[in-house]
């Protein structure tokens, strides 16, 4: 009894060519590739909020300044000329009581200026300049979560789950066709053969889209994240620099203050400013280090992406990922075949 | 002088002047003369002055530039338009699996009266 098995050697080929060219090859490069764009908004986004935050203590320190020579001084000023006529000898009693409520007026005053003079400036101010850059950084970022995306879908091993219950589920009609071998016609062999003709031809096209769509976008890609990592690497050098400088202005602050301690400080006291400097002077050397280190993370993710462009453009199958998109034509040919002579309607 | 040799260079004289400015502290941390004292505050607020002023307007000349150049412009379409084809073919693939679910639902639907009628004709 003849067999008619389409494909089947068709198949074999297919099967061994696509090996290594689905786009899960490239998963751990497009990972590292979409986690250092992520690490890198985050840092970004990290570094503003400190920067913004360092800026608004400057401001808040020269607010406190301008506020105890401008405001405090006047209000203080003004308290001591009142002072004096309140405790004369000679007021009477209404004039002396009020003075005392004068008195207690503008000692209310300086003790509000002065809690307001400690208090932070209402708003934040942001830059205008850095913060403007922040769209051109989650540009890269959701380029990044689009290929993890692209790699990700409907993964391969539910895929090609799904196509061996499909293989099962027409062996198991062939099976019962083979069973009406009383009319002459073997047809387990067609029908078991056309499931795994259509399970490889739906897998090759699925993988072999992932693989040319991460491919092509990958290339094309290349030149544009190329040069804004460069740019935005030089960017961040930049704003790290700031950083460092106002952590140095922080440093130095903390050392004049250290240095204008009233001879008859206590000891707990010269010890909490000793400690400030200290810890100023970690984070300044914290900074410091990130700068020597290189630092401009921007470079990672140029990187990365570098390293995910020559995965995909030398996969070890990649000529015979195409070579394997030429098979699948006659693979789909010989599908048909079976499809038509088992009259079954399968959309190939 | 090439633009790349300047670069070099003004990264080698803000590296100079964080140096300066950190050993100026330092001096400073250790010298009790009034006169001294007030020497190197002086020069420490002339560094940081520098600093401040070239790091400002790299900041500034770097961002207007970036957001100015065209190319920039062209690089972030190109990055978006990258990032619209590749959720479209993750959609496209994501359909594919649910298609080939619903064809396997109907070849079930074929292979039912198949059994059927191999129990009968066994």
């Amino acid at each position: 009894m003849s067999r008619f098995v389409p494909g089947r050697y068709a198949l074999l080929v297919v099967a061994a060519l696509l090996q290594g060219c689905s786009p899960a090859v490239f998963k751990k490069q497009t990972a590292e590739f979409a986690g250092a764009a992520e690490t890198v908004e985050q840092t970004w986004i990290a570094l503003h909020d400190e920067y913004d935050a360092l800026k608004q203590a400057e401001r808040d320190r020269d607010r406190i300044r301008q506020e105890w020579v401008f405001d405090v001084s006047p209000a203080c000023g003004q308290f001591a000329g009142m002072l004096a006529p309140a405790l004369g000898a000679d007021l009477s009693a209404e004039d002396r009581k009020a003075a005392i409520e004068r008195r207690e007026a503008v000692v209310k005053a300086c003790a509000l200026v002065r809690l307001q003079a400690d208090q932070p400036a209402p708003g934040v101010i942001v830059d205008p300049v850095d913060r403007r850059l922040l769209p051109y950084a989650k540009a890269i970022t959701a380029y990044a979560d689009g290929l993890a995306l692209l790699t990700a879908a409907a993964d391969e091993a539910s895929f090609r789950g799904a196509a061996a219950e499909l293989g099962a589920s027409l062996g198991k009609a062939g099976s019962s066709l083979a069973q009406l071998g009383d009319v002459d016609i073997d047809v387990s062999g067609p029908i078991s053969a056309l499931a795994s003709v259509y399970a490889e031809i739906t897998l090759a096209t699925f993988e072999h889209r992932k693989y040319t769509a991460l491919r092509d976008v990958v290339r094309g890609s290349e030149g544009a994240i190329d040069r804004l990592t460069t740019r935005l690497a030089g960017l961040e050098t930049r704003l790290r620099q700031r950083l460092l400088q106002a952590q140095f202005k922080a440093l130095r602050a903390a050392a004049a203050d250290l240095e204008n301690l009233p001879n008859g400080a206590q000891r707990a006291e010269r010890i909490k400013r000793q400690q400030a400097v200290i810890d100023r002077l970690a984070e300044y050397q914290a900074y410091a280090n990130t700068l020597t280190q290189g630092g401009a993370s921007y470079r990672d993710v140029g990187a990365a992406h570098a390293a995910l462009l020559e995965a995909v453009n030398n996969p070890d199958s990649f000529e015979l990922a195409k070579a394997a998109a030429e098979r699948i034509k006659a693979v789909g040919d010989a599908a048909k075949d079976a499809a038509d002579a088992l009259k079954l309607d399968l959309p190939f | 002088m090439t633009t790349k040799k300047l670069e070099n260079d003004r990264d080698s004289l803000l590296d100079g002047l964080f140096r300066a400015q950190h050993a100026l502290l330092v001096a400073l941390q250790g010298q009790t003369d009034p006169g001294k004292r007030a020497e190197i505050n002086a020069e420490l607020d002339r560094v940081m002055g520098l600093i401040d002023e070239i790091i400002d307007a790299d900041i500034k000349q770097l961002t207007d530039d970036f957001i100015a150049d065209p190319q920039v412009q062209a690089d972030v379409k190109q990055i978006r338009d990258a990032t619209k084809e590749v959720k479209k073919v993750a959609a496209e693939l994501e359909a594919k699996k649910k298609d080939l679910e619903k064809i396997k639902k109907a070849i079930d639907k074929i292979i039912k009266p198949l059994e059927k009628l191999a129990k009968f004709v066994a």
